[in-house]
Parts: C-alpha cells; sequence; structure tokens
C-alpha cells in the first residue's frame, strides 16, 4: 500500500495520471459520495453542492501531476481541494446576492415520502445551524468525520494534523457541539 | 497517561465502535462505568451526527450520472493532450494556449474551404442541428473554432451568450422530440457558456461597464425567456429529464444573480 492507497486505487491512480479518463472515473466513483456530504453539510444547495463536486474533481484532475510532489494522501488531497473550492463559492456568493435555495424543497416535494422529505430538509436545516455556530477547526473535524464519514488518520491527513492532535480536537468538538444542542433545546 | 489524554483515546475508542455499529449507547457506558458522566453526552451527540448522515446523501444517480459527465468532460478537452503533456508545457504555458488557438485556426480554415466546396456555409445550417444529430459536433468545433480566434472580451462574451442560448433553444426541441439522452451534455455545455459569459461581462464591467450592461441585459433576457419555457417543458419530461430541467434552472438562477449585481454598476 502506498500513501495509503489500496492496490485498486493505486492502479487507477496511476492509470489517471497516464491520461485514462476512465480510471479516473472510477476514483470519481470511489471518492464522490463523501465529498458530496461534505460539501452538502455546508451549502443548504444541492444543486450548489453537486456543481461544486463535480469542479473539485475536475481541479483534481487537472492537477494531478502535481499530486506526489506534495505526497498528501489521494483522499486528503481530494478533500483539501474540495474545502478551497468550498471557500471560493463563498467568495462568490458574497460578492453577488445568493440564489434563494428553493431548489431543495422543491426537489424534497418530488420524491415519494414528501413528509419525509420535508422532515430531512428541516434537520439538514437545523443541523447546519448549529455547525454553523462552532469554531472553524470543530466544525471541519466534525464534518469529516461524521457527515464525510472519513477515519479519524484520513482525517487528521486533510487537516494537517497528527491522529493524537486531532483526536484532541474530536473531543473538544463533541462535547463543543453537545453544548450548543443543550443551548438550542433550552432556547426551544 | 494524562486524564485528558485518556478520555480522548476512551472516545476516539467508542466512535470507531460506533461507525462500525458493532455497539450501542449503553456498551461503551458500561465498559468505562467511571468516564460516563461525560462520555454519555459525547456518545449520544456522535450518534446524532452520525444519525444525520443520510440526510445529506447524494441523490440516485447522482454519482453515476455525475461521473458520465466528467469523464465526457475531460475526453472533451480540446487538445488530444493533457495541458502537462504538451512539450515544454512546463516552461512555457503559454506555448499549450498557443498551439491550442492555432489548432483552432486551422480547422477553421479546412472547415470554411470545405464550405467554399459544398456551397453550404454552416451558419446557415448549423442552428438547427441538434445533439445526436451527426453533423452535431461540427457545430461545437466551429463554435470552439470561433471562440478561440476572438481575442475582444466583450466579443468573447457575446458568443458564449450566444451559445448559450443555443443550448437553451436546443433542450426545447430535444424535449420537444422526446429526444432524451444528449440534453445532459446539452445542459454542462449551456452551464460552461453561461458561466463563461457572466464571467467575462463581470470583468468588462470595470474597464466597459455600459458595454457590460448591455451584454448583461441581452443575457438576462435569454436566460429569463427560455429557462421559463423549459421549466413548462419539464412538466411533460421523464423525471430524469426534470431533473436535468431543474439543472437549468439552476444554471440560469445563479447566472441571474451574478447579472443583478453586474447590472448596477452602470447605474448613475
Amino acid at each position: 500500500m502506498t500513501d495509503g492507497l489500496g492496490q485498486e486505487e493505486l492502479e487507477l491512480l496511476h492509470a489517471a495520471q497516464n491520461g485514462d479518463a476512465e480510471a479516473f472515473g472510477r476514483l470519481y466513483e470511489l471518492y464522490a459520495g463523501r465529498v458530496f456530504r461534505y460539501l452538502y453539510a455546508h451549502l443548504d444547495n444541492r444543486l450548489d453542492a453537486e456543481d461544486i463536486t463535480e469542479e473539485v474533481f475536475l481541479r483534481t484532475w487537472q492537477a494531478l501531476p502535481g499530486y506526489r510532489q506534495r505526497g498528501a494522501p489521494l483522499q486528503a488531497f481530494v478533500f483539501r481541494v474540495a474545502h478551497n473550492a468550498l471557500m471560493d463559492h463563498y467568495r462568490k456568493t458574497r460578492r453577488h446576492k445568493p440564489a434563494v435555495s428553493l431548489e431543495d424543497e422543491r426537489f424534497q416535494t418530488q420524491l415519494p415520502d414528501q413528509a419525509q422529505g420535508l422532515e430531512d430538509l428541516e434537520n439538514r436545516r437545523h443541523l447546519r445551524r448549529l455547525l454553523g455556530k462552532l469554531r472553524r477547526d470543530y466544525r471541519m473535524v466534525i464534518d469529516l468525520r461524521f457527515m464525510a464519514g472519513l477515519s479519524l488518520e484520513e482525517s487528521a491527513q486533510v487537516m494537517n494534523r497528527s491522529p493524537g492532535a486531532l483526536r484532541v480536537l474530536q473531543h473538544r468538538a463533541v462535547l463543543a457541539l453537545r453544548k450548543l444542542v443543550e443551548q438550542d433545546r433550552l432556547e426551544e | 497517561m494524562g486524564m485528558k489524554t485518556a478520555e480522548e483515546k476512551i472516545l476516539q475508542t467508542c466512535l470507531e465502535n460506533l461507525a462500525e455499529g458493532s455497539s450501542s449507547l449503553d456498551e461503551p457506558l458500561a465498559r468505562y462505568p467511571e468516564q460516563a458522566e461525560w462520555l454519555r453526552p459525547a456518545l449520544e451527540s456522535a450518534a446524532w451526527l452520525q444519525d444525520q448522515r443520510p440526510v445529506f446523501e447524494a441523490r440516485p444517480g447522482f454519482v453515476a450520472a455525475s461521473r458520465r459527465r466528467l469523464v465526457e468532460r475531460i475526453q472533451a478537452q480540446p487538445s488530444g493532450l493533457r495541458p502537462w503533456q504538451a512539450p515544454f508545457a512546463w516552461r512555457a504555458p503559454w506555448l499549450v494556449e498557443t498551439r491550442r488557438r492555432l489548432g483552432y485556426a486551422l480547422l477553421l480554415l479546412v472547415l470554411v474551404f470545405q464550405i467554399g466546396l459544398n456551397g453550404v456555409t454552416i451558419a446557415h445550417a448549423a442552428p438547427t442541428w441538434l445533439p445526436g444529430d451527426a453533423p452535431y459536433p461540427a457545430k461545437t468545433v466551429y463554435e470552439n473554432a470561433s471562440l478561440a480566434l476572438t481575442l475582444n472580451q466583450m466579443d468573447q462574451a457575446g458568443l458564449h451568450a450566444l451559445y448559450a442560448r443555443r443550448r437553451l433553444l436546443e433542450i426545447q426541441a430535444l424535449i420537444f422530440e422526446e429526444r432524451y439522452e444528449p440534453i445532459p451534455a446539452a445542459v454542462d455545455n449551456l452551464q460552461y457558456h453561461t458561466r463563461q459569459a457572466t464571467a467575462l461581462i463581470e470583468l468588462l464591467a470595470s474597464s466597459d461597464p455600459h458595454s457590460a450592461s448591455l451584454l448583461a441585459a441581452d443575457l438576462r433576457q435569454t436566460l429569463t425567456a427560455q429557462a421559463r419555457l423549459i421549466d413548462l417543458l419539464a412538466r411533460f419530461a421523464p423525471d430524469d429529464t426534470r431533473l436535468q430541467c431543474q439543472r437549468v434552472r439552476h444554471i440560469a438562477d445563479q447566472a441571474l444573480a451574478q447579472i443583478d449585481a453586474i447590472g448596477a454598476l452602470d447605474t448613475p
């Protein structure tokens, strides 16, 4: 195993670096779901999250030649690109009026189970509101660990910290979120 | 081992077990009874977070569909070489761009020569071709060639706006004809031209706000009218296509938001 990659991922990476778009597409399938969840935990518009997910992988494709030199494991590299793309999106939408997020409501009402869909919508908004109150690094570790589903080691690689340091951060982040949840309940 | 370090390791172990689904909350609390006071709220928060994950999942089919789009976009890059494979690209990135432009210039000359021989003009025939038609690739090649040869920012913005309008009309025609398969690629291309148009108009706004406003107004009219029509047509389309129509609406809304901001610059 090299850089934490499985054998299949390593072969796909080498093929992609040699110009094999289909191999890159397979890597996309392996990581896209996690990247989407990470982004959607920040954005209240599903289509924005989808657009940025695709943008992340386009940027990754274009940056593939430089990947080895930087030494970050591939998934960590992809998540750093995702984080940068998210920051770019925030900068762009701060300059312009953000589109009203009716898309999520419309999308949910088209699902077979409308009631569940609307409940999910409310849960997302509630969680984003709480997470938005956290310190940036607490938010990031929670997004990576619980939303994207990365392991502690993978999250540490994304955030460029040691696993020990990330354990500390995770502990504090979870307790900080707990406090927010309790405050939120008292306010209701 | 300090108290805090021990707590962090206990929490991590319990979280790993929780993630594997191998324990309920009762099990770790029973294993670490002295830590129950702080461990219970932490694990409850973690379990709650984990339970929320499904509501952030991508919609069914998104990964597969977007993978296809991504691979198509990569394979459709103008040069057969990726930028870093072009000779001396590491030394002179401008050389790659110049080669791309020269390549399109040559292709355009060949096309014009062919047009002259056949007595048909692409400008006349192209608007009727739809994605999926055999001659359609010539239309997009011609569009790309025209863009590559247009160095003026205002003209480039105008071309991108024109090609965005064409994509909207093509999508409408495809829905009318119930030819749904080429629609995702057409929406991708619409997104590309719309983004390029708005980005160029935004750049132009600082040097020539009046021209930028005129271009912005023209693009606004196109997006408003044509996207509304696609909204109406979407009602009669299958689910997958309806989602593509939502993408069109989203693309139009994003661009309109940017255009509104640009339009304000020319206000006295």
